[in-house]
């Protein structure tokens, strides 16, 4: 089975920049395996998942996501790639606030046919595929037609995880999606993220700067703070 | 794609602001719907009035004056005309027909007019349209009264009824002729002219009104009953307008000129297609600067409905991330404004199209009443129709530039928008 992520002599620099806000030398992540990046901030860790989300391209080396030298390619097969094979949840505020929980959930796969078509091999209906997610995540029915802002910050954060694993993508990218969280919240995301991308067959790519959360995941990337980096201050 | 969903839902979300700004735009358009409205139908119902009448003959006066108050019951004759011109002019070998038309009076805000028998065989409306009617038949006696359609109908007459006519033409009058009742003969159709807000009397019975009158007073000890006036001569003194039909249309510009030039009276005479255009001319500035100024208000919609749009990107750049997330390209944040700018148009078009048809299906009450005017409930014209499918286009169009911004923001913002 193909690697969900390669990474060859990866520099990143922003333009007009004199440090580089990014480097990795090597990087290897098996399909379904888990990675968890942790690294100060100003390291970089919003900078490599823009990278790895294909939003932005390396000033050198390689990166390939599925095989795919993702950051060869042009923006236009980039953001196809990601809306087919990447889910990706946000530190906060996830969900679009004009949609219902459920719909929220169902996003992925109005976007991209190839989701949509893995979602519809799985359940009868878009509704069903995303209830299952909602289940396999913990949010209890009731909340499925709910406004968005009904949710505690906790649901909320589990709700963007059961999009992002809408329709199997290979990918699952999450740049410190418990930040916003209490402790009991904390270790309940983590248990369910984690078990849910395994059992999905999804790998996941977690970016966090809170060390206690390695034990979670199969490999660990460490961000060195850089000294002359301002990348955080540009997110 | 569900990119129009995503588009509504967004605005639903901020439906405060987007109904506002809905509002201005349908605001902006129905003016312009309204305003061209009016211009057409002012125009349709001017020209529709009079047709068939080669001259129009007053005392000397202006010739847009003479056609206002003659066929459209506009304002005021300043000059009569003595009855000997009347008769000389009438015995013109060049001349077909004429209707004599004495004004002055009024019933209850409606004007009253002596003619003669005439007026029913020879006033043509519309595309040469002959007066008919719905019921009874032409006067025959001094005191009979024929009632125009809309006089019939608001004031609910039938025939054999009478009534009195007041002196002047206000609405409410002090001074009535309540001594010699008119009884109702006839009724006419309908013609959507000024035809229906008059009441056609003969000229003998205006005369029979004022014989114990003098300078616009009733002679006070000095009365004479209905039926003494009626043994009276009752030919009048003078007339106030008179219409002409020529047995051949070549010499209508030369009776013109005899009548302009007339010697024993000032006269004026006017071909009233001509008069029209003349009204055109003037009344064509009015409707340019109207529309000119319709148009700005639109601009200024559209201008309007920009800014909201840009002012609220910058609280929108958490939607934009969490859709590229999701694999929209900047393109389709672009498209995304683009589209919801052009919903804006479209919902405004619509919105400005129902409260267009609101305005005029309210005004067109008041307006047939008060200035005889038929507003009528229509598509705009063909002209409009393409300025509207302009202003669609252009409303995507400007969609543009906030789709711009929003393209460049998604672009540095990536995927870590933090607002």
């Amino acid at each position: 089975m193909a690697d969900a992520l390669s990474i060859e002599s990866l520099v990143f620099r922003w333009p007009g920049q004199q440090y580089d806000t990014l480097t990795i030398d090597r990087l290897q992540l098996p399909a379904a395996s888990s990675l968890f990046v942790q690294g100060p901030s100003g390291s970089g860790k919003s900078t490599l998942l823009n990278l790895l989300a294909g939003v932005l391209v390396p000033t050198q080396g390689l990166i390939q996501v599925l095989d795919q030298p993702l950051s060869q390619q042009p923006g236009k097969v980039r953001d196809r790639f990601r809306a087919d094979h990447i889910g990706y949840i946000f530190q906060q505020f996830n969900l679009l606030p004009y949609l219902s929980v459920i719909d929220n959930v169902m996003l992925p796969c109005r976007l991209s046919r190839r989701r949509h078509d893995k979602a519809m091999s799985e359940a009868s209906s878009l509704i069903d595929a995303a209830a299952d997610r909602l289940t396999r995540l913990n949010i209890p029915d009731t909340l499925w037609h709910q406004r968005v802002s009904a949710l505690s910050v906790g649901q909320q954060q589990r709700v963007a995880a059961a999009r992002a694993l809408m329709g199997l993508p290979e990918l699952v990218i999450a740049d410190e999606p418990t930040s916003a969280l209490d402790q009991d919240n904390v270790d309940n995301f983590m248990d369910v993220l984690t078990g849910q991308c395994q059992a999905l067959g999804s790998a996941l790519v977690f970016v966090s700067h809170d060390r206690h959360l390695a034990r979670w995941f199969d490999q660990e990337l460490e961000l060195a703070p850089y000294a002359g980096s301002q990348s955080e201050a540009m997110s | 794609m569900n990119w129009i969903r995503l588009a509504l839902a967004s605005l639903w979300n901020r439906r405060t602001t987007a109904l506002l700004t809905l509002g201005m735009v349908a605001l902006s358009l129905s003016l312009l719907l309204t305003v061209d409205r009016v211009r057409e139908d002012t125009r349709a119902s001017f020209s529709n009035t009079l047709s068939g009448t080669d001259l129009i003959v007053g005392g000397r006066t202006g010739s847009l004056n003479l056609l206002l108050y003659s066929v459209f019951r506009i304002g005021n004759a300043t000059n009569n005309i003595s009855w000997e011109s009347y008769s000389d002019l009438r015995r013109n070998s060049a001349v077909d027909w004429t209707v004599p038309l004495s004004l002055g009076d009024s019933h209850r805000g409606y004007r009253v007019i002596g003619t003669t028998t005439d007026y029913f065989d020879h006033y043509q409306y519309g595309r040469n349209q002959a007066l008919s009617f719905r019921s009874g038949q032409p006067f025959d006696d001094v005191y009979d009264v024929v009632l125009g359609a809309e006089v019939a109908e608001v004031l609910d007459y039938q025939l054999g009824d009478d009534l009195v006519v007041a002196h002047g033409l206000g609405t409410t009058s002090f001074e009535n002729h309540d001594d010699k009742p008119f009884t109702v003969v006839g009724i006419l159709e309908a013609t959507g002219t000024p035809v229906d807000r008059s009441l056609h009397v003969p000229l003998e019975g205006i005369t029979a009104m004022h014989v114990d009158w003098q300078q616009g007073v009733k002679l006070p000890g000095f009365e004479i009953s209905a039926d003494e006036a009626r043994e009276m001569d009752l030919t009048p003194d003078s007339v106030t307008a008179v219409l002409v039909g020529m047995k051949s249309r070549v010499q209508t510009f030369s009776f013109q000129r005899l009548i302009n030039q007339y010697r024993a009276e000032p006269l004026s005479a006017i071909i009233p297609g001509a008069t029209l255009q003349e009204l055109w001319q003037l009344i064509g500035i009015a409707e340019n600067a109207l529309i000119a100024v319709s148009f700005m208000v639109v601009v200024t919609g559209l201008l309007g409905m920009v800014t909201v749009i840009l002012a609220g990107l910058n609280e929108r750049r958490r939607e934009m991330a969490i859709l590229r997330a999701l694999g929209a390209r900047p393109g389709h944040i672009l498209g995304l404004l683009m589209l919801e700018s052009g919903l804006y148009g479209v919902a405004g078009l619509l919105a400005g199209l129902l409260l267009h048809w609101g305005v005029i299906a309210l005004a067109s009450i008041w307006v047939q009443g008060t200035y005889g005017i038929q507003l009528t409930l229509a598509l705009p014209s063909p002209t409009l129709l393409l300025v509207l499918a302009g202003f669609v286009g252009l409303a995507f169009l400007v969609g543009l530039l906030p789709g711009w911004k929003a393209y460049r923001q998604s672009l540095s913002d990536g995927l870590t928008a933090t607002t």
